[in-house]
């Protein structure tokens, strides 16, 4: 139901999902982090500027939400707005660094998110301490112990960078153990919205590498040769160079300033929900998404049936949709190089 | 016999499409949306003002252009797969 409400969405033109970036505001300071910066000040929107573009988005034909930040358990009236978008018949879940869901555990018990999606940085207090400048992996695991109680979904997501990349074989198997999903991830987009550039991730062909043994780690050994196997059959590419995921044709992404975009990921295009509306803004958002033209070079590239180059990649490397990000081209290539080489060795043995 | 809707579940539109989408306990409950026909959903919209599958079924009759005997087996139909998924009791 999902899959075909976010088709219908895209064929139609409908914004079935969305997110709202509640807050820039954070209790960590991860240097990889798109939003957070801890000398931009932004004024937040009101509750009630968030619950009225929740209504004319639901009126839209918005079906699932979801609450981002910055941390968006930091602020004050979370409840209140929480509460209201569950009642309003929205499918809320919720992206936290899971130090601050204690706090909220009564109100998750009578008003379940769909799922909250924990971002894991690490094993250990330390490693928060070096990564987040937050020694609270101990709070966040047992916050996310009790949430698990509860009976409500929890995914882990896990951004690996040189500060916590030992910590890989830790952070599966805490996976594993509690039996809630990871999405690892050894690919970090330049802060492009904060006008940086991300010095401190790894090279393309170490992004390769990492992502390559984080994942014959945590599959079984059948399925993770599938995975290869797939991966070396080259399926076939996208036949147009446009934007293909749901960004901008069936979700949008509204910053924690009111700026409507087709996902949080990309420093454009802009629209103006509060401004000029909702709708206006969200059709404004699917013309120039319609406009937006991926490299052509990626279109008969050997590789582009396993790539996972995406406009906001494009824009967020080289400052341009159009224009190839040979961070992602060499990371793809090493991916790919790896596979064969692994497929060689299980062969072999 | 009464036909009393659950309260968590809120009915949604998509574009030409109808769900019912569960809240709060209901969500734990039945993971999942349901989608509606037109006439499922004409039928949702009637529950709170009908007492019985056969007040029900009058309504479908006078809206639909459908036989007596269809309209009561089909508002069956409806109110057994709302029973089966706990969205109402059927007291």
């Amino acid at each position: 139901m999902v899959k075909y409400l976010h088709d219908k969405g895209a064929r139609e033109g409908i914004p079935v999902s969305g997110t709202f970036e509640l807050t820039q505001r954070c209790n960590f300071s991860c240097e990889m982090c798109y939003v957070h910066d801890c000398k931009q000040n932004i004024a937040p929107l009101s509750a009630e500027d968030w619950l009225d573009l929740a209504q004319q988005a639901k009126d839209a034909g918005t079906v699932f939400l979801l609450l981002t930040g910055g941390e968006p358990l930091l602020r004050d009236d979370f409840e209140y707005i929480y509460r209201s978008l569950a009642r309003m018949g929205f499918l809320v879940s919720i992206n936290t660094n899971g130090s601050l869901l204690e706090k909220y555990t009564e109100l998750f018990k009578e008003l379940p998110p769909t799922r909250i999606n924990v971002s894991l940085y690490g094993a250990d207090n330390s490693t928060y301490s070096k990564i987040c400048g937050n020694g609270a992996f101990d709070k966040v695991l047992n916050s996310v112990k009790k949430m698990k109680e509860l009976g409500i979904s929890v995914k882990f997501n896990t951004m690996f960078t040189p500060e916590n990349i030992s910590d890989y074989k830790k952070i599966a198997d805490i996976s594993k153990e509690l039996l809630i999903p990871i999405k690892p991830t050894t690919y970090v987009y330049p802060p492009a919205r904060l006008g940086k550039n991300n010095d401190n991730r790894f090279s393309p062909e170490e992004a390769a590498e990492y992502i390559n043994l984080i994942d014959e780690y945590r599959f079984d050994k059948e399925f993770y040769a599938e995975r290869l196997k797939r991966l070396l059959a080259l399926p076939k590419g996208p036949e147009e160079n446009k934007v293909r995921c749901r960004a901008g044709r069936a979700s949008f992404w509204i910053t924690a300033d009111g700026i409507m975009r087709p996902c949080g990921m990309m420093p454009e295009p802009d629209a103006k929900p509060l401004v000029d509306g909702f709708d206006k803004a969200w059709n404004e958002i699917k013309t120039k998404t319609e406009q937006i033209r991926l490299p052509e070079e990626c279109l008969t590239c050997k590789y582009a049936g396993v790539c996972s180059v995406c406009a906001a990649m494009c824009k967020a490397e080289t400052g341009d949709f159009g224009k190839t990000p040979k961070y992602i081209c060499r990371m793809t290539k090493r991916i790919f190089e790896l596979a064969e080489r692994s497929v060689r060795g299980i062969e072999s043995k | 016999m009464a036909l009393k809707v659950s309260k968590d579940i809120i009915l949604r539109d998509v574009g030409a499409d109808s769900i019912l989408v569960p809240v709060g306990n209901a969500l734990k409950e039945h993971n999942g949306l349901f989608m509606l026909t037109e006439s499922a959903k004409f039928l949702w919209g009637q529950l709170p003002e009908c007492d019985s599958v056969q007040e029900l079924a009058q309504r479908l009759f006078d809206e639909y252009e459908v036989t007596k005997e269809q309209a009561l087996a089909d508002t069956q139909e409806f109110i057994d797969k709302l029973v089966e998924f706990d969205i109402i009791d059927k007291e």
